[in-house]
């Protein structure tokens, strides 16, 4: 009976520092992520990029496309998303009213046949 | 009777400890799969990135911004990679993100002559990307 209670506080113990080395010392790294996977931040920069292509292109397509990158949510529910995100951090006044715009404009886009519905 | 086995048994549990916690480490429930940084994307993601901020500078002009985000891509060579990726999408006559601009520098990097330089602050625009 000793033995067992041995070979299982053995067996915990051999867990414990397999979760410490799996997670800590040598934990998985990322490679190969995609755009969905980004942090909250690096995702409104490119929801801004987003914006900014659109304010000179005026494709609204096109924005809705590029957006579709950064996951399967709506058009206008991702830009609303970055909208919060950039108010938080804060960015500057002129790049939140592109945002806005984006936002703005897509909640009356009416998607073209095979783009992401909003 | 005496027990001759000896203490060989701890280690067996001791190793098989360490396998069940690194299965479970590394593969039932690895570190969070989120919150990654662009240098971290595929490379056709990083390439999808890329364009998107050409084209974002196309639009705003702004250059100190458009070297900022790309320098997120951890990209040994920036310029040479630019350029690279330029090719290959003339040669396959359209941009990865499906923007379609014929004689659109959308993709090219530019020198530090470019007619862009000292347009940054034009808009009165904040030159860092996260702020």
């Amino acid at each position: 009976m000793r033995r067992w209670i041995l070979f299982f506080i053995v067996v915990l113990l051999g867990i414990t520092v397999g979760l410490l080395y799996g997670w800590v010392i040598n934990p998985v790294k990322y490679v190969d992520t995609t755009p969905a996977n980004l942090r909250s931040d690096y995702q409104t920069d490119f929801v801004l990029m987003v914006a900014e292509a659109y304010q000179a292109e005026g494709d609204l397509d096109l924005a809705a496309r590029r957006l579709a990158l950064l996951g399967d949510s709506p058009p206008a529910e991702i830009v609303r998303g970055a909208m919060i995100t950039a108010a938080q951090i804060p960015y500057a006044d002129s790049d939140q009213e592109l945002l806005s715009l984006l936002a703005s404009d897509l909640q009356t886009w009416n998607p073209a046949p095979g783009a992401p519905q909003s | 009777m005496r027990d001759e086995r000896g203490y060989w048994y701890l280690l067996t549990g001791f190793v098989i400890g360490i396998v069940l916690g690194l299965v479970y480490a590394w593969l039932i429930s690895p570190q969070q799969y989120k919150d990654t940084s662009p240098a971290s994307l595929q490379p056709e993601f990083k390439d999808q990135y890329r364009a998107m901020i050409a084209a974002a500078f196309v639009a705003t002009g702004n250059l100190p911004r458009a070297e900022a985000r790309l320098q997120l891509l951890d990209d040994q060579d920036v310029v040479r990679t630019l350029t690279e990726q330029a090719q290959l999408t003339l040669a396959e006559g359209s941009s990865p993100t499906g923007t379609t601009h014929p004689g659109r520098r959308e993709l090219s990097a530019p020198g530090p002559g470019s007619r862009f330089v000292g347009s940054c602050s034009r808009a009165g625009r904040n030159l860092d990307p996260h702020r």
